[in-house]
C-alpha cells in the first residue's frame, strides 16, 4: 500500500510537469493530436499506480516520451504551413455568405441538428442572421452575424464609450502582494499601502485588491 | 525555445536511461548464465560439491543483479527467474543431478527470455 502511495505522487509529479511542459491550453481548445496526447496521458499514469509489478520507470518513460514528441511536432508546425495542416486539418467555411455549405457540412460530419446545437452554443436562433459560420479545427463553431445583426458598438453610434477599457489586474491575492502586477497598473506598492493604511485594512485582510491602469481599484476584505 | 530545449535534454535522458537499462540486462544475464552454465558444466562431470557452490553462487549473484534490474524489467519476470535459482542449490545438494541439470537449462531460458524481451527489437515492438 505505501508502494501505492509513493507510486501515486510520483507518477502525479511527473503528469503536472509533463502537461506543464505542454503548454496552456483549455480541454475545449485543445487540437485533436493535443486532446488524445492528454487521455493518453492519464492512462499511462494509471497502469504503474495500479499494477506494481510493472517498473514505474515504464510509465514515466512512456509519459514524458509523449510530451517531448508533442512538443517537437509543435515547433514543426510553427514552422511549416503544410505539416502544421496535416496534423490538424484546417477551418472549414459550413456557412459561406448566408448560404450553408451543405458539401463541407457533409465532409465533417456534422448533421443539420449539431450545426443549429453549435448555432445556439453560440447565442445565433436564427440561422439567417449568420453571414459567416467556421468548423475550427478545434471542432468549435465560429460565428460572424450580418452587419444588422451584430450588437451596437460606440463606433457605431459615432460615440465615445462611456470609459476606455482597461486591464484589470490583481494585486493582492489572499492576503499576499503580487510584485509582478504592479507594472501593469498605475499604482505602486506604496500607493497600495496608503489606501489600505486610509481603510484600516493590512495587507493580510484582503481577500482581492484588483486596479487598472486609470488608477480605479477595488477591495474585497476577508470574511472574519 | 526554452521549452523546445527542455524537450531535447529530455529525449536525450530518456535514450540514455534506456540505453542503460538494456546494457544491465544484457550484462547481468551474460554473468548469471556464465554461472549456471558452469554450474551444469559440473554437474555433467560429476563435481557436485563445485556444482552446488556454483549453484549456491548464482543465487547470490541473483539477488543482488535483481535490486539493480528491478528499475527496467517486469518484476513478475524477475520473480519467476528468482524462484527457479532457488531451487538449484538444494537440487543438486541432495543428489537430484538430472532434475537439477533440467531446472538449470530451464532457467537459462528464462532469464534469456526476461534479456531478449527488453531489447528494442521488431518482434518485441510489434
Amino acid at each position: 500500500m505505501a508502494v501505492t502511495f509513493i507510486r501515486a505522487v510520483i507518477l502525479y509529479v511527473c503528469v503536472v510537469i509533463a502537461l506543464r511542459l505542454m503548454g496552456k491550453r483549455q480541454i475545449g481548445e485543445m487540437q485533436p493530436k493535443e486532446l488524445v496526447i492528454t487521455i493518453l496521458i492519464a492512462e499511462l499514469a494509471a497502469i504503474p499506480m495500479s499494477d506494481l509489478n510493472s517498473p514505474l520507470i515504464n510509465g514515466v518513460i512512456a509519459i514524458l516520451t509523449l510530451i517531448v514528441l508533442e512538443i517537437f511536432l509543435s515547433v514543426i508546425s510553427l514552422k511549416s504551413n503544410t505539416f502544421r495542416r496535416l496534423l490538424n486539418g484546417r477551418p472549414a467555411i459550413v456557412i459561406n455568405k448566408g448560404v450553408i455549405d451543405q458539401k463541407a457540412l457533409k465532409n465533417l460530419r456534422f448533421t443539420a441538428e449539431e450545426l443549429m446545437e453549435s448555432l445556439r452554443q453560440q447565442e445565433v436562433f436564427d440561422i439567417s442572421d449568420v453571414k459567416y459560420a467556421i468548423v475550427e479545427t478545434t471542432g468549435k463553431l465560429s460565428v460572424l452575424l450580418n452587419a444588422d445583426r451584430q450588437p451596437l458598438t460606440p463606433s457605431d453610434t459615432k460615440t465615445a464609450p462611456a470609459s476606455d477599457a482597461a486591464l484589470n489586474v490583481c494585486l493582492i491575492c489572499d492576503g499576499k502582494i503580487k510584485k509582478e502586477s504592479f507594472n501593469r497598473c498605475s499604482l505602486t506598492q506604496k500607493d497600495v499601502e496608503q489606501i489600505l493604511t486610509t481603510r484600516r485594512l493590512k495587507v493580510r485582510d484582503v481577500f482581492l485588491m484588483t486596479a487598472d491602469e486609470n488608477g480605479n481599484y477595488n477591495i474585497i476584505s476577508k470574511d472574519c | 525555445m526554452k521549452r523546445l530545449i527542455a524537450a531535447a535534454v529530455l529525449m536525450l535522458m530518456l535514450v540514455s536511461f534506456c540505453t542503460v537499462g538494456v546494457v544491465q540486462i544484457l550484462s547481468h544475464e551474460d554473468k548469471i548464465i556464465g554461472i549456471i552454465s558452469q554450474a551444469v558444466e559440473a554437474a555433467e562431470n560429476e563435481d557436485y560439491q563445485l556444482a552446488y557452490e556454483l549453484a549456491v553462487k548464482s543465487e547470490e549473484e541473483w539477488i543482488s543483479s535483481e535490486q539493480e534490474l528491478a528499475p527496467f524489467t517486469s518484476h513478475l519476470h524477475l520473480n519467476d527467474v528468482g524462484l527457479a535459482i532457488s531451487k538449484l542449490p538444494p537440487l543438486i545438494k541432495y543428489g537430484n543431478k538430472s532434475q537439477f541439470i533440467s531446472e538449470c537449462k530451464y532457467t537459462i531460458v528464462q532469464i534469456t527470455h526476461l534479456a531478449d524481451s527488453e531489447v528494442p527489437s521488431l518482434s518485441n515492438i510489434f
